[in-house]
C-alpha cells in the first residue's frame, strides 16, 4: 500500500501544474551548502521561473481542447486537469491501442497499474485500467448468469419435493444446496482465469479500421484523442494561473484570446446569476483550497472534489451548486424540490460519498454591472473585484434514520 | 425498557431499503412469548429467515413457508391480548383533559414514561404533571393512558382524542414524527424558544449590532478587505502607511513615477505580477510551497460559522424583512436527545437533534437564509471552541512529532551500534531506557522495536485522516428535517460544511 502511494506521488507529484522552487539542503557545517544555498536564494529573487504554457484550442460548440501530448500529460499528471476523450479519465487511448496492437509491449502508463495488481492478481498486470472494469464486468455478468442457474434449479428442487414429503429427502435437498453453492464459487473463479486468456488474445487480432490508424513510416499510431477542459477549467488555467494559451479558430487563423474574451466566451449572457460564473466561483474556491475539482455529471451533481485526485483515492464530497439571492421570493421560486435532493442524496450515498448544497450568494445587478461596465484602460474586466462579490456557503446534507443514529 | 424494545415490533413502517434489518419476524416475538407463557404452543418451533423470495413459484413448498408465517402472527396476535395489547394493569393512568389548552392533567404519574414526558406543575406542590397533546396521544396510543372528560368525567374515546387534540394538518406532521421518534426510543421535548436561547440571541444581536457598526463606514471596495486589516487600522504604522499610498495614488506625476518604476522591475523580474490582474504573476513569483501558492491564491469569501458575528451582516439584513411571515415554517419544534439514563427533564443536557418539520404538498426545500438564520439562532457552541480544539490538535501533533523524532533517533543510535559487535548490550540498554520512559513514550518505543515507527508520512496521513473527518462531520450544530409526505416520514440531517475554512496541505 506504501508503495503504491510513493509509486503514485512520484508520478503526481504536483497538485498544479506550477513548479515550486527546490532549495538545496543546507548542512550548517558544511560551507560549500552554505554558498549553494545563498546563490539558490539569489535566484529564488531575482529570476523568474520556468512555466511552461499548454496550448487550448476552442473549437464550435464551446469545447475546450489540448491536443498536444506534452501538454495533456502535464495537465494531467499536475492536478488533473480535463479528461481523455477516447478513455476514461486520463487520455490513455494512444498508448492502449499500441499495446493492442503489438506495437508496444509494456506500455509506461501501465506502470502504476502494475504495481496495483501485483498483490491482487499477477495475470492482470499488463491491463490498462479500461481492460480491468472490462474484465470485471464480465465476472460480474457471468456471476449473475450462475446465480439465476442456481435459482432455476432450486424451484425445479421445491417442485421435487412436492412430489416427495419426506424428511429424509429434504435434507438431501439442503445438502444438494450447499454443494452447488461451493461449486459455483469454484466455476467462477475458474472462468477468471480463462477470461483474462481471451482478452490477451483478443489483443493479437487486428480489426479492419486498423489500418488508418497505423502511420507506417514512423512505426506509430495517429494519435487521434485528444484532452476536454471544462470551460471553468480553462478559465481557472488561463485566469488565476496564467499558464495556458487559449485560441480560437478564426477562418484559418487562430486567435490568442485574452482572459476577458474567453471569460466573455464562456458566459452565456452577461448577468449575476450566470451558471458559468456560479460554477467558476465554486470550481475556484475549491481549487484553492487545495482539492481537485473535477465534475459530478456522473453523480447527477455539479463538481466532485478529490483529496490529491482520482488515482490516490475516491472522491469526498460532491458538490451541488445553488443560487442565493438578495431578494428572498426568488429564492423561494428557485429552491428544489425534496425528491429531486434526496434522490441525489440516495445516489451519492450509495458511493458513499457526502452530499453538499454549496449556495453562492448573487450581487444585485446594480454592483455587478458597475464591475462588468468599469473596464481599464486595455477594455480588461477586473475579475478580482468581480469574484469578490461572490460568497459561497456549504450545507451538508445527508440521510438520516432514526434507527440508525441512536447510540 | 423491556417494553420499549418490543414497542417496535408495532411498528409497521418498514423502510424498503432496510428490510434486512427492520423486517418483523414473528419467530422472535413467539420465541419470547413461549419462553415467558405457555400459552403460545403454536409458535414453539422457531423458523429462522431464509433467502428472500421474490415471485410466488408455484410450489407447495412456497406456499407452506408462506403460511408457516402467517399462522405464526395470527398466533400471536390472537394469544397476546394481555401481554402487548390494551392497557396494563399495573401501569394504568389516569389524567383529565382540558380542552380550553388543549392538556391534560395527570394525578399520580408512575412508570417509566416520564422521563422526557410532561412538565411539573409549578404552583402546585401535589404530585401532578401536564401533558402536552402530543404526549397525551402518544401514551394513549400505546395503551398506558385513559383520558377523562375535565368537565363532566366521563371518558373519552380513542376516536375523539385525536379529533380533539390534532386541530391542523401541521399537528398531524408533528404527532407522526413525535410517535415515530419516541418509538426509537429517543427522548423528546418541546423545543422552546424564548427560553432556551435568550442569552445567545441577546450575545448575537448584540454582536450584530457591533458588526454593522464597524462596517458602515466602509464603501463596497474596502468592504472586500479582510477583517483583519479593519483591525489593524488602529496600528500607527498602518495608518502611515495607506496615507502614503492614497498621496501617491492621488498626485498623477507621483503617480506615474511609481508606475513606470514598477514597469521596470517587473521587466528586470524583480517585482512579480499581482495575481490576478494579469496573467503573468506564476511567471514572474517563485513558490516555496504549494501552501503558499494557495493562499495567493485565496479570493472567493466564503461562509465561516466559527465566525459567526463577523461573517452573518448579509444574510440577517435579508431575512429580517422578508422572513417574518415565514417564520412559523421554519421554526425549531423539537428537542430530541439519544436514549440515555442519567437525562433530567428539569435539567436537560444540550439536546442531540433540533428537528424542524415540513410537509413536502406545501413547499419545497428551505432557502438558505431559512436554514442559515436557524442555524445562528441555535449555535450553543462558544466563539472559542474552535481555536481550542485547534491548539489541542496541534499539541497532539507536536506530540507526535516530538515522539517519532526520539524515534528516529533511537533508530538511528541502535544501527550505529549494530555496526559494532555488541548489538545485544545496546538492545538490552535500549530495553533498560524503555522502561524508565513515561508511560507515552515507552509504548511507542516498543513499537520502535517491532519496526512500527511513526514516520513524517504517517504522521501526515494521520492528520489527513483526522483532517477529512472533522471536514465530514461539518460544524458541530445539526439540524434535522423531518419531511412527511402524505404520512411518510424522510429525516435529513443538515450541518454547515466547514470544507472552506481550510486549506490541505499536500506537501
Amino acid at each position: 500500500m506504501s508503495k503504491r502511494r510513493r509509486n503514485l506521488n512520484q508520478l503526481y507529484p504536483n497538485p498544479l501544474p506550477i513548479n515550486v522552487y527546490q532549495f538545496p539542503v543546507l548542512f550548517p557545517h558544511n560551507l560549500i551548502s552554505w554558498i549553494s544555498y545563498a546563490y539558490s536564494y539569489y535566484r529564488f529573487v531575482t529570476a523568474s521561473p520556468k512555466l511552461t504554457k499548454s496550448d487550448v484550442l476552442i473549437v464550435e460548440g464551446n469545447i475546450h481542447q489540448v491536443k498536444d501530448e506534452q501538454d495533456q500529460k502535464r495537465l494531467w499528471c499536475n492536478g488533473f486537469f480535463g479528461k481523455g476523450i477516447l478513455s476514461r479519465s486520463e487520455p490513455t487511448w494512444h498508448e492502449r491501442t499500441l499495446v493492442r496492437l503489438g506495437l508496444k509491449e509494456n506500455a509506461a502508463y501501465n506502470s502504476n497499474n502494475k504495481n496495483r495488481n501485483k498483490s491482487k492478481n499477477r495475470d492482470k498486470k499488463n491491463l490498462a485500467s479500461e481492460d480491468i472494469t472490462k474484465l470485471r464486468r464480465n465476472e460480474r455478468n457471468l456471476y449473475k448468469k450462475q446465480r439465476e442457474k442456481l435459482e432455476q434449479e432450486e424451484v425445479q428442487l421445491r417442485k421435487q419435493l412436492d412430489l416427495a414429503r419426506e424428511s429424509v429427502d429434504e435434507r438431501k435437498v439442503v445438502q444438494a444446496k450447499l454443494d452447488k453453492l461451493k461449486e459455483l464459487k469454484l466455476k467462477v473463479s475458474d472462468e477468471q482465469k480463462t477470461l483474462i486468456k481471451e482478452i490477451n488474445e483478443e489483443i493479437k487480432e487486428l480489426r479492419p479500421e486498423d489500418k488508418k490508424l497505423i502511420n507506417a513510416k514512423e512505426h506509430d499510431v495517429n494519435q487521434l484523442e485528444y484532452l476536454q477542459l471544462m470551460p471553468v477549467e480553462t478559465f481557472f488555467l488561463s485566469f488565476s494561473l496564467g499558464c495556458v494559451n487559449v485560441y480560437e479558430k478564426k477562418e484559418i487563423f487562430l486567435k490568442l484570446l485574452s482572459t476577458t474574451e474567453l471569460f466573455l466566451k464562456s458566459v452565456k449572457s452577461l448577468k449575476a446569476d450566470d451558471k458559468f460564473i456560479m460554477k467558476y466561483v465554486v470550481y475556484h474556491n475549491y481549487r484553492s483550497k487545495g482539492w481537485c475539482v473535477r465534475s459530478g455529471i456522473k453523480f447527477g451533481c455539479d463538481f466532485l472534489i478529490y483529496n490529491k485526485g482520482p488515482p490516490f483515492s475516491h472522491a469526498e464530497f460532491c458538490l451541488i451548486v445553488l443560487p442565493n439571492y438578495v431578494d428572498e421570493s426568488k429564492n423561494r421560486h428557485v429552491s428544489k424540490k425534496f425528491s429531486l435532493l434526496s434522490g441525489i442524496n440516495r445516489v451519492i450515498g450509495g458511493v458513499r460519498k457526502s452530499m453538499i448544497l454549496v449556495y453562492v450568494n448573487i450581487p444585485e445587478d446594480e454592483q455587478f454591472n458597475r464591475v462588468i461596465n468599469n473596464r481599464n484602460e486595455n477594455d480588461l474586466i477586473d475579475f478580482e473585484k468581480l469574484f469578490k462579490l461572490y460568497k459561497v456557503t456549504e450545507i451538508m446534507y445527508s440521510r438520516w434514520q432514526p434507527s440508525r443514529n441512536r447510540d | 425498557m423491556e417494553y420499549d424494545s418490543e414497542d417496535n415490533l408495532y411498528d409497521n413502517e418498514v423502510d424498503e431499503e432496510d428490510v434486512k434489518d427492520n423486517f418483523q419476524d414473528w419467530g422472535i416475538l413467539s420465541s419470547k412469548l413461549s419462553s415467558s407463557s405457555s400459552s403460545a404452543n403454536a409458535a414453539s418451533n422457531l423458523f429462522k429467515k431464509g433467502n428472500k423470495d421474490f415471485e410466488p413459484d408455484g410450489t407447495n413448498y412456497q406456499q407452506k413457508l408462506l403460511n408457516n408465517s402467517k399462522h405464526r402472527m395470527y398466533e400471536i396476535l390472537r394469544n397476546s391480548d394481555e401481554k402487548f395489547r390494551g392497557h396494563f394493569h399495573k401501569n394504568h393512568l389516569e389524567c383529565l383533559y382540558y380542552h380550553d389548552i388543549n392538556k391534560a392533567v395527570i394525578n399520580k404519574p408512575k412508570g417509566n414514561y416520564f422521563k422526557d414526558i410532561g412538565t411539573v406543575n409549578r404552583y402546585n406542590s401535589d404530585n401532578q404533571l401536564y401533558l402536552n397533546w402530543e404526549e397525551l396521544l402518544y401514551l394513549m396510543e400505546r395503551g398506558n393512558l385513559e383520558v377523562f372528560n375535565s368537565t363532566n368525567g366521563v371518558p373519552i374515546s380513542v376516536q375523539n382524542c385525536y379529533s380533539n387534540c390534532i386541530k391542523s394538518n401541521h399537528d398531524l406532521d408533528k404527532y407522526l414524527v413525535y410517535s415515530t421518534l419516541k418509538r426509537h426510543g429517543y427522548l423528546i421535548q418541546r423545543h422552546n424558544e424564548n427560553q432556551d436561547n435568550s442569552d445567545d440571541h441577546n450575545d448575537y444581536t448584540h454582536r450584530q449590532n457591533l458588526q454593522n457598526f464597524v462596517f458602515n463606514g466602509q464603501d463596497d471596495e474596502k468592504s472586500v478587505i479582510s477583517t483583519d486589516v479593519l483591525i489593524n487600522n488602529d496600528n500607527f504604522f498602518v495608518r502611515n502607511y495607506w496615507s502614503i499610498i492614497k498621496l501617491v495614488n492621488n498626485n498623477s506625476t507621483l503617480k506615474l513615477f511609481k508606475n513606470s518604476i514598477i514597469l521596470y522591475l517587473r521587466k528586470k523580474s524583480l517585482l512579480s505580477y499581482p495575481v490576478f490582474a494579469s496573467t503573468k504573476h506564476f511567471s514572474s513569483k517563485h513558490y516555496k510551497s504549494y501552501l503558499d501558492i494557495y493562499n495567493s491564491l485565496q479570493l472567493i469569501k466564503y461562509h465561516n460559522p466559527y465566525k459567526r458575528g463577523i461573517s452573518f451582516t448579509n444574510y440577517n439584513s435579508n431575512s429580517n424583512s422578508n422572513n417574518n411571515n415565514n417564520n412559523n415554517k421554519f421554526k425549531i419544534i423539537y428537542n430530541i436527545w439519544k436514549p440515555q439514563v442519567n437525562f433530567k427533564k428539569s435539567n436537560p443536557p444540550k439536546p442531540d437533534y433540533k428537528i424542524i418539520i415540513l410537509n413536502s404538498n406545501l413547499g419545497n426545500f428551505p432557502t438558505l437564509n431559512d436554514l442559515i438564520n436557524i442555524f445562528n439562532k441555535n449555535d450553543t457552541n462558544n466563539d472559542n471552541d474552535y481555536d481550542y480544539d485547534n491548539e489541542k490538535e496541534k499539541e497532539n501533533y507536536n506530540n507526535e512529532i516530538a515522539n517519532s523524532l526520539k524515534n528516529k533517533k533511537d533508530n538511528v543510535n541502535s544501527k550505529l551500534n549494530k555496526t559494532g559487535k555488541d548489538d545485544k548490550k545496546n538492545n538490552r540498554n535500549n530495553k533498560n531506557k524503555n522502561s524508565s520512559n513515561s508511560n507515552n513514550n515507552s509504548n511507542i518505543n516498543n513499537n520502535n522495536n517491532n519496526n512500527k515507527t511513526y514516520s513524517a508520512n504517517q504522521l501526515k496521513q494521520m492528520k489527513q485522516k483526522r483532517l477529512m473527518k472533522s471536514l465530514r462531520d461539518g460544524y458541530d450544530n445539526t439540524l434535522l428535517v423531518a419531511v412527511v409526505d402524505n404520512g411518510i416520514i424522510s429525516f435529513i440531517k443538515l450541518n454547515e460544511g466547514i470544507i472552506s475554512t481550510k486549506i490541505l496541505d499536500m506537501k
